[in-house]
């Protein structure tokens, strides 16, 4: 009888560890770093409108490239403008008295990943959260990002008026 | 404890961001960390390995650096929750030091991470250490960036653990022309971050023979609590037809088999009938103390009915808050067909605004649309009965000269009549002398 509970207590126990199984770790702490080198983001140089920001016209920018150096080659690239959310803002110089303070519409922007990763191929609005640019398999990638602004054309802007913002890149390895 | 040697990782902080021939040429240099994944089994409160951050750019940097909550994305993708309350929480399982620094060009400085403890009665933490660099620059026009880092630390209790997942979804969708994706969506019912295993993907036609095998790849870990959408790409086109698909894993250490099963049709070779909406024109008008009016037009693009939800949000040209929101539905839109919309929102006096228009198919953003537009000043009483007195008189004048023009047409006639009445009377008009 003592035999049958024994079993009956150790099939109770191979059920139980079957559905909750646990750890075969002991309690010796492991500390494992991954990857052999850094995980870094180039900064670009600030990029600046192709022309003059004109009304009823949509402006590109001069393309900028992203350097991404991942150690486990799985990464994500996103964007987002913290302060703005994605709108330009104008600058203080004395031409500008006469132009809008900002857009109608935000700052978007299509990405291509050099290597083969993922890239945004429609225009994607810049907004105060993250926004997926890039994401790649490759431990180092360029990400070629490409902006546009749209000016209504009721949005008054005077020649050489400068609209600038901010944004942030946050890069992670997975 | 058993500690991994960081020197050979060491020696590759000034090579590893400079590398490669496009970083160099086109861009200012980079901002990089060490290591980028911290994986630990052990009891807090304990230090971790010291992060190294490097700066290669020309600019000196002001970096800052918190710990963060992690939390994932559909696509698996990890996010850092940056709410104060989720960052108070990240301070509370996480210490980092300094927070703050200034790194020159070239320079590299070392971070002390302390794991503190983790949530009640959680087995594991992960967490983000954010470092968020801005770099001294003189203001400029155009767009200017500043990089932001995210180590992540999985961080574990030794000792046992739960180990489940659940498969919770299967969709496909249309990737291309002939191209099938289907989604397993998995969630992590376990009290650690674990992947799916020994996973297989299985399409049965009408009569149950199986057409097509393969298996899910590249599946990410998924973070406790966590719903992942792991895609799987079929390379064989299948032909018209109805067909179940049946997605199978073992999750984590759990040996127990998950299955799910969803039936679906083609339309035609791998060509799924998919529901797809897009915003089409988006028309803002207001008139000064009314609502603003917005006219938005949803198109369905696919090839199956498809349903969403417009969010509209009023706001101030420049401005980021909204002043109001409303939201409506579009359900069941055929393919090809298209939807008006006309919604009401806010209130609006003489100025510039915007509306933001969002379109989602449950908590899935499908289009988004932003359009400016201007409130003018609307006519006053006085404007408006100015404009109708000069419309009355406008008419008046028109009839007067209608009047005119029919009494000289009339007194014409008279005339005429007249004189051919004297002509009559006089007899007829001698003849032509007689010609010899």
């Amino acid at each position: 009888m003592s035999t049958n509970r024994r079993l009956l207590a150790m099939g109770a126990a191979v059920a139980a560890m079957s559905v909750v199984p646990t750890s075969a770790m002991a309690a010796d702490s492991i500390i494992t770093g991954v990857g052999s080198s850094d995980l870094s983001l180039s900064v670009p140089a600030t990029v600046v409108s192709a022309g003059f920001l004109t009304p009823g016209y949509t402006t590109d920018f001069t393309p900028s490239p992203v350097a991404v150096v991942a150690p486990t080659g799985a990464w994500v690239l996103k964007v987002k403008d913290a302060i703005n959310a994605g709108q330009l803002q104008k600058g203080g110089a004395a031409n500008c008295d006469d132009s809008v303070a900002t857009f109608a519409q935000p700052l978007k922007f299509t990405s291509e990943v050099l290597l083969g990763g993922t890239g945004v191929s429609s225009a994607t609005a810049v907004s105060g959260t993250n926004v997926t640019v890039a994401s790649g398999s490759t431990l180092l990638d360029t990400v070629h990002v490409a902006y546009k602004q749209a000016v209504g054309w009721d949005e008054a802007v005077a020649a050489g008026c400068n609209y600038a913002t901010t944004l942030t890149y946050t890069v992670a390895a997975s | 404890m058993r500690t991994r040697s960081w020197l050979p990782v060491l020696a590759l902080v000034s090579t590893g961001v400079a590398a490669g021939p496009a970083a160099a040429q086109s861009t200012k240099g980079s901002l990089g960390i060490r290591p980028p994944i911290v994986d630990v089994v052990a009891a807090p409160p304990r230090g971790l390995p010291q992060a190294t951050i490097t700066n290669t750019t020309r600019d000196a940097m002001k970096v800052t650096v918190f710990p963060t909550l992690l939390g994932q994305s559909l696509d698996g993708t990890l996010q850092t929750q940056e709410r104060p309350d989720q960052l108070g929480a990240a301070t509370r399982l996480l210490s980092v030091a300094p927070r703050a620094f200034t790194l020159e060009p070239g320079h590299q400085r070392t971070v002390a991470v302390r794991w503190l403890g983790t949530l009640p009665a959680a087995k594991a933490a992960y967490l983000g250490v954010v470092f968020s660099g801005i770099p001294r620059r003189a203001a400029s026009g155009g767009v200017t960036f500043n990089p932001r880092l995210v180590q992540v630390n999985r961080l574990r209790r030794p000792g046992p653990y739960v180990s489940r997942g659940r498969l919770v979804g299967l969709r496909g969708a249309q990737a291309g022309v002939r191209k099938l994706r289907f989604f397993v969506g998995v969630r992590n019912l376990g009290e650690v971050a674990e992947k799916p295993r020994r996973t297989s993907f299985v399409i049965h036609d009408a009569s149950g023979v199986a057409v097509l095998r393969t298996r899910w790849k590249a599946a990410p870990l998924i973070l406790p609590g966590a719903t992942v959408e792991v895609p799987v790409d079929l390379a064989e086109v299948l032909p018209a037809g109805r067909y179940v698909a049946q997605a199978l894993m073992r999750f984590g250490r759990n040996p127990k088999l998950e299955k799910i099963e969803r039936p679906f049709a083609l339309a035609g070779p791998n060509l799924l009938p998919t529901p797809a909406l897009k915003l089409g024109d988006v028309r803002p008008s207001g008139t000064p103390g009314g609502p603003a009016h917005v006219k938005v037009t949803v198109r369905s693009t696919g090839t199956a009915p498809a349903s969403g939800t417009l969010a509209v949000s009023l706001l101030r040209l420049g401005g980021t808050k909204p002043i109001a929101r409303t939201s409506a539905a579009a359900q069941r839109l055929g393919p090809k067909r298209d939807v008006v919309r006309e919604l009401d929102v806010g209130r609006v006096e003489v100025g510039l605004y915007r509306v933001q228009v969002v379109l989602r198919d449950g908590g899935r953003v499908l289009d988004t649309r932003t359009e400016g537009f201007r409130v003018t000043a609307g006519r006053s009483f006085l404007d408006r009965y100015k404009g109708a007195v000069a419309g009355v008189g406008a008419a008046v004048l028109l009839l007067l000269l209608l009047l005119a023009l029919l009494r000289g047409w009339r007194r014409r006639a008279e005339l005429e009549r007249e004189l051919a009445a004297a002509r009559a009377a006089q007899g007829p008009p001698p003849g032509p002398p007689d010609q010899p």
